[in-house]
């Protein structure tokens, strides 16, 4: 059964990453530059925190209704990568298997999961994308 | 060899509860819908016809054009859909197997196709999620 194959099948790995030292404007720019929808937050390799998309979307809607600041200059005034972040991660050991992947990602609550060594140190994403590509090469 | 997967149409594997916006509906609001939804596109209509969308990644891009700008100038408040959709829309139809969905999406930089109905009006919208949920099942 292939979806039993190791998650290092299908992970991106050279993620792009942020850290706690980066602005929130910063990791917007990143977003609008590579379209993706997450970004891992690590200190040195090890991992500690995402931030989606959505994180950043449901922060500049205020924003707009701010007065007498730029959008950035919003966002890095009210609020840190730190505390933006989601610290309670579902990640997944990086010799987890497919279907463990797959289950993860299939309640749609979650489009990527971060795959972490012994030391919690980020070795790749996974995200429904991977697992859609993979999934349609099986037949 | 493997066995081929049977004949799946979209119309099985979408999702037809669809949040839409119009074209003079203000920008705001597209935002607050992304937001509240948890989702990354909204449909622009005329009727029922799809004439855009607007992405997550629309408005990160326009917030970088207008990164300068003071927001109280207006920059955002007097904006509409039809000024920040695109109109160059990924569509498929109701009825086109799910492998052309399938294979859209693994090969573009895209998370979501418009669905159609005969009358180029919006069945439907397929994503990643309904097309991982189909073929894990």
């Amino acid at each position: 059964m292939k979806k039993n194959e190791p998650i290092e099948k299908v992970l991106t790995r050279d993620v792009i990453t942020t850290h706690t030292g980066q602005s929130v404007s910063d990791v917007r720019r990143l977003f609008a530059k590579h379209g993706f929808h997450h970004v891992p937050v690590v200190s040195g390799k090890k991992l500690i925190g995402l931030i989606s998309a959505s994180d950043i979307l449901g922060i500049s809607v205020e924003g707009i209704s701010s007065d007498e600041r730029s959008m950035d200059a919003y966002l890095d005034h009210q609020f840190s990568v730190e505390g933006l972040m989601s610290k309670e991660l579902r990640t997944l050991p990086q010799k987890s298997t497919i279907a463990e992947a797959a289950e993860v990602l299939s309640d749609g609550s979650v489009h990527a999961v971060p795959i972490v060594g012994e030391d919690d140190e980020l070795v790749g994403l996974v995200t429904s994308t991977d697992l859609i590509r993979f999934l349609r090469d099986l037949f | 060899m493997q066995p081929k997967r049977p004949f799946i149409r979209i119309r099985d594997v979408m999702t037809s509860a669809v949040r839409t916006a119009g074209a003079g509906d203000a920008l705001q609001s597209i935002w607050q819908l992304l937001v509240d939804e948890k989702c990354h596109h909204v449909p622009i209509v005329e009727k029922m016809r799809p004439i855009g969308i607007v992405s997550t990644r629309d408005l990160m891009r326009l917030s970088q054009e207008n990164g300068g700008e003071k927001v109280s100038s207006g920059v955002y408040e007097d904006k509409t859909a039809a000024e920040i959709m695109s109109a160059d829309l990924e569509t498929v139809h109701v009825d086109d197997s799910v492998e052309v969905a399938i294979d859209r999406i693994s090969y573009g930089d895209i998370h979501a196709l418009l669905v159609l109905d005969d009358d180029d009006n919006l069945a439907g919208i397929v994503t990643n999620h309904d097309l991982l949920n189909y073929l894990l099942n």
